[in-house]
């Protein structure tokens, strides 16, 4: 089959080669066909079997998990052929693949990002199409996988708060989990990131130099405001209280002496 | 050529001040032979039911589409017929023979398959302009490797295979490479022909060396009248007179290409430019520059020079700063009233000043002042005087708020988040943003040139996110070796190094690319086998940061080695006797911030087992089992700025081996002493210390010109004077220093010292006949000079001078007595092979008593060595 391969390369029968790339594509030998379908496409630009080349080429792409490659085949599939019957699956499988290509939270989202865009642009043109709960879902599950991520890196610079530079952290953990509110003000995950804040801010507070102590102090009593008044039943709220009692005191301690 | 609805008699009129919305009743394609009706109406996109304008987006769309393929020779869309709003299209299509092969002739294989990548004319029609664009092509490819009388020539047939198709050949001539044979300038009255080639880095002249032919000239041409100009003394050679004539004759510059490509020239003339300027010569401009071609091969460049003339700077003013005081920054800026005008420094000074930090900008940039600007305008220029003005923005410190990576698909967010200095919460700091940049690129996982940081200001609330892009490359290392060498025949190794894996994900298949990484812990594996009679098994497991808050790292490693011996020689089923040796070991190191954060201390335990039976006297004793168990603690500082290539900085290493003093709190040693113990006894736990000193500089000459100057030490000895130091660690001297197919006995140290052979400078005890010394020295000067540091390539070559012995008595230390040697060599780093290494070394001090060689030697090196 090797051999049949290495034949067809050097052939320039193009019919005999579309009949090669075919036969391995319906085999599902798809590293094959790809080769061949690549050679035989500017042959056949113009004839009746180029939509059937480009778009099996896509495929054999696809299959063979060349996500970003398949993506850009498709895009040119339904760009060249909007009226072809293929053109709405062509148009999904190009979102699709870059989905597929997305990797998880803890990696660049790039690809993320641009699925979410072309599955929103699919779903603008195609507003009937059978896929469109699919990629809603899609959509869904990728805005959950950013969330996820900026979770993941305030809960990291959290983490570094208790290592051997921790002091370096504790104010990247605030901003971090600050950004993350911002971005994400409906998050789940925002109860357990404004409990650590309050843990953070009043350890900062603790290792600050004077001057700095009666601020961070009471930033820690307002990081506990805001998370006693949107999370009053929060199981964090035993310890979130005793920071905050802690605060009141030491604010106290600062009033006298000066 | 291309129209549609053209007012003629043939067709219908249409009104292109009024376009109108059509039905289309019929689409009728003509001129049609080769390409088919269906595949045409997939591309041309109206069909019949359609309703479009006329004139309108949709036909020229169509026009556009089909003309994009270039598979047509021409087309035409015809309006024939209106019936109310229904319209009858023709879309006529002229073809022509369309291109199914091509070839290209009289080019090497790799260029060629580089060049048909570059043309893709399959299927399209072999238009004139076509072919004319694939010519130029072809020769701005060759022109661009310096074949600048580079011909092309296109022959065309009809395909034999089909009627339609067309074949094009290319046949290229390239000639010969054109080089440059001599560069003359005009007008050039300040700076010497010879100064001025300096700055055209690229454009260089062939070498040639004409002195011997032009002493015989003068010779022959000498008459008496002559004679005597060079015998009087008073007949004085001035310096510049000497420098010319050397100029004219001599020019040795065999490194460097004497190709003559146009694009580089231009960016050399700029560059003298500005090495005019840097001298003050503001105005400096080249009048012209041509090309004289003397034959086929050879041109010589004429460059007339309009110097101008030199300036001076009378007068700096500073305006916007109000952070810092007018003679604050004239003192950091470092250039005074009544200095050469250069242009190139002040703006270094004001912008960015290599690593040192200490110019203006930084000032600024390093302290949250990330919108600060400077312009440097020369407000006034009289005669030879500029005056100018430092206009500043400062703006405000902006604090960062988030870090953003880009482009690590294979490195998780955690693993390059932990090396990044510049802190959300913190004010902006340029400094620290390249700290950050070398620091990710010593993690090795991303390409170097391509790490690139870029603040993205958040409006309004002067803050600012840092986005770091990044590409990943591959750092895992394969090893596959063979080679012949001492008493084994034929050692094969088999080696990987995986260094960014991620032992979290190994249970899960999907995130096998081609195996789970991204944690940034390393595995290697190592076997050497040459069948029955060797083998060796090495497994080691690092993970930089246990536990994910501290760089404390951890890293486990086991290793299992057989070594037998036969009776016979080539009949392998008749053992005589073996070795055997396994262990493990287990450490822990961790970054230091005391005395500075450049120091690291590592401590580890390891445990080895030896078993042995009738095997010579490696281990002290011939038959019987040892146990070692061994603590050791490094002690390290290292800011290097290159783990491949170092151009500054220093390497210190502190290392500290003990066991445990057995013969201090053991009965058995206690009574009559360790003569009376059997060998059994003496070494059931092997006991010895052991300490290593590594040090190591790197001095800059420039950039791609490095000195490294390196001292190594070793001494091992023991606890009392109730036992010897045994045989074990001892240090053994001479070759490339591997580990390898010479020699694969354990408990030994081999070190290298080029120009003797491989282990060939080691000491017997002539009482107890141990082999290896106790104490080593060994001094290295090495020059560097990078051919290429590309990160997929480093090259670099270099020329070195050390010295080093190995005693095996304190008493006959001594350092003056050392085995010398000098020589040359190239070192290559391939990203998937590691370092490999080639070195030409004499050695200057034989010694044939003890059997030390010296004399010319070659060595062949893999992997980086510590000592």
């Amino acid at each position: 089959c090797a051999n049949r391969l290495a034949k067809l390369e050097k052939s320039d029968d193009y019919e005999e080669l579309y009949k090669g790339a075919i036969a391995f594509y319906e085999q599902g030998k798809y590293s094959k066909a790809q080769i061949l379908f690549e050679k035989i496409s500017p042959y056949y630009r113009g004839n009746i079997e180029a939509e059937k080349v480009q778009f099996y080429w896509a495929y054999s792409l696809y299959y063979q998990r060349l996500y970003q490659l398949a993506s850009f085949r498709f895009k040119n599939f339904y760009q060249t052929y909007g009226r072809s019957q293929y053109a709405e699956e062509s148009e999904y499988m190009s979102a699709y693949a870059l989905y597929k290509d997305a990797p998880d939270a803890n990696l660049d989202q790039t690809s993320s990002e641009e699925a979410v865009i072309s599955m929103q642009n699919f779903l603008n043109r195609w507003p009937a199409s059978k896929y469109y709960d699919d990629a809603n879902k899609i959509i869904d599950e990728l805005q959950v996988r950013f969330e996820t991520k900026a979770y993941l890196k305030a809960k990291l610079y959290h983490k570094l708060t208790t290592g051997l530079s921790y002091k370096n952290y504790l104010e990247a953990a605030i901003v971090t989990i600050e950004a993350f509110k911002h971005d994400f003000p409906d998050s789940k995950y925002n109860e357990e990131l404004l409990y650590l804040a309050v843990e953070t801010e009043f350890k900062l507070a603790d290792n600050s130099i004077q001057s700095r102590k009666k601020e961070r102090y009471n930033k820690t009593v307002a990081f506990y405001k805001e998370f006693s008044e949107r999370y009053p039943e929060s199981e964090y709220m035993s310890k979130v209280s005793s920071w905050y009692d802690q605060s009141l005191k030491e604010l106290q301690e600062l009033n006298k002496t000066q | 050529q291309v129209r549609y609805g053209v007012n003629t008699a043939e067709g219908v009129q249409i009104d292109y001040t009024n376009p109108r919305v059509f039905e289309i009743a019929e689409v009728l394609y003509s001129g049609l032979s080769s390409i088919e009706e269906r595949a045409l109406t997939g591309l041309v996109g109206i069909k019949v039911g359609d309703k479009i304008s006329i004139p309108g987006n949709e036909i020229s769309d169509a026009i556009k589409k089909l003309w994009k393929q270039g598979i047509i020779a021409d087309v035409q869309i015809w309006l024939t017929k209106i019936e109310g709003d229904r319209a009858f299209l023709e879309i006529r299509i002229t073809e022509r023979p369309r291109i199914t092969k091509f070839e290209i002739e009289g080019v090497n294989s790799s260029q060629k398959s580089d060049l048909k990548e570059q043309i893709g004319v399959i299927g399209k029609v072999a238009s004139a302009p076509l072919i004319k664009n694939s010519e130029t092509l072809i020769k701005k490819y060759y022109v661009a490797k310096g074949y600048l009388n580079a011909n092309v020539k296109t022959l065309q047939e009809t395909d034999s295979v089909g009627t339609k198709g067309a074949q094009l050949t290319f046949i290229v001539d390239k000639m010969s490479k054109v080089r440059i044979n001599k560069i003359e300038f005009e007008g050039n009255d300040s700076f010497s022909d010879q100064r001025l080639k300096k700055p055209l880095k690229k454009t260089n002249e062939k070498p040639r060396f004409w002195l011997v032919a032009r002493l015989f000239d003068q010779i022959f041409k000498t008459t008496p009248n002559t004679v005597s100009n060079y015998v009087d003394s008073t007949y004085t050679v001035s310096e510049s007179r000497f420098k010319s004539f050397i100029n004219d004759n001599v020019k040795l510059n065999f490194l460097q290409s004497s190709k003559f490509i146009q694009a580089e020239f231009e960016a050399d003339k700029d560059g003298l430019i500005a090495f005019y300027n840097t001298k003050g010569y503001r105005d400096a401009a080249i009048v012209s520059s041509s090309v004289t071609k003397l034959d086929e091969d050879y041109i010589n460049l004429n460059i007339k020079v309009d110097e101008g003339s030199k300036y001076y700077i009378r007068d700096i003013d500073w305006t916007g700063n109000y952070k810092y005081t007018s003679s604050q920054l004239s003192g950091l800026l470092g250039i005074k009233k009544g200095d050469v005008y250069n242009r190139e420094r002040i703006e270094s000074r004001t912008s960015f000043d290599g690593q040192s930090g200490d110019d203006i900008n930084s000032l600024y940039m390093d302290d949250g002042y990330l919108f600060f600007r400077l312009e440097v305008v020369e407000v006034r220029a009289d005669n030879d005087s500029i005056d100018l003005e430092m206009r500043m923005y400062e703006g405000e410190q902006a604090t960062i708020k988030r870090i953003i990576l880009k482009g690590n698909d294979r490195t998780s967010d955690h693993v390059v988040l932990r090396e990044i200095r510049t802190l959300p919460g913190q004010k902006f700091s340029r400094r620290d943003l390249i700290r950050t940049t070398r620091e990710l690129a010593q993690l090795g996982y991303f390409d170097p040139e391509q790490i690139n940081p870029k603040p993205i200001p958040n409006n309004g609330d002067g803050t600012v996110d840092i986005e770091f892009s990044l590409v990943e490359k591959s750092s895992d290392q394969i090893q596959l070796s063979g080679g012949f060498g001492g008493p084994f025949g034929f050692v094969g190794t088999v080696g990987l190094q995986l260094n960014n894996f991620s032992i979290k994900n190994i249970r899960d298949w999907s995130k096998w690319r081609p195996y789970p990484s991204g944690d940034g812990q390393r595995l290697s594996v190592q076997v050497q086998s040459n069948g029955r009679r060797f083998q060796n098994y090495n497994m080691t497991f690092s993970e930089p940061w246990l536990g994910g808050k501290k760089p404390n790292s951890f890293s486990v490693s086991f290793n299992r080695t057989v070594n037998r011996t036969f009776t016979d020689y080539y009949n392998p089923s008749d053992v005589n006797g073996f070795l055997k040796a396994s262990g493990f070991t287990i450490g822990l190191g961790r970054k230091l911030r005391w005395p500075d954060d450049y120091f690291g201390i590592s401590n580890s335990i390891s445990y080895q087992f030896y078993d042995v039976f009738n095997f010579g006297n490696t281990l002290g004793f011939s038959t019987g089992q040892a146990n070692s168990i061994t603590f050791n603690t490094a002690i390290s500082r290292s800011n290097i700025d290159s783990p491949q290539f170092p151009t500054h900085g220093s390497q210190f290493n502190l290392n500290i081996n003990l066991t445990p003093p057995y013969s201090l709190f053991l009965d058995r040693f206690n009574d009559g002493g360790s003569s009376d113990l059997t060998t059994r006894e003496r070494y059931q736990f092997i006991e010895y210390n052991k300490t290593l000193m590594d040090a190591s500089y790197f001095i800059p000459f420039t950039k791609k010109f490095v000195l490294n100057a390196r001292a190594h030490l070793g001494f091992i000895g023991s606890y009392g004077n109730k036992t010897d130091t045994g045989p074990f660690e001892r240090f053994f001297l001479g070759g490339n220093g591997l580990n390898g197919a010479n020699n694969f006995i354990i408990g030994q140290d081999i070190i290298a010292l080029r120009g003797y052979e491989d282990n060939s400078i080691v000491p017997v005890d002539p009482e107890t006949g141990f082999r290896g010394g106790l104490i080593f020295n060994k001094f290295v000067a090495e020059l560097r000079y990078a051919v290429s540091l590309a990160p997929t390539s480093t090259i670099y070559v270099l020329a070195f001078g050390e010295a080093g012995n190995a005693w095996n008595n304190y008493s006959e230390y001594s350092p003056r007595n050392l085995f010398r040697s000098a020589g040359v060599g190239a070192r290559v780093f391939l990203p998937a092979f590691g370092l490999l290494g080639l070195d030409w070394a004499y050695g200057f001090d034989s010694d044939r008593e003890l059997g030390i060689d010296g004399g010319s030697q070659i060595h062949f090196t893999i992997g980086q060595q510590i000592r």
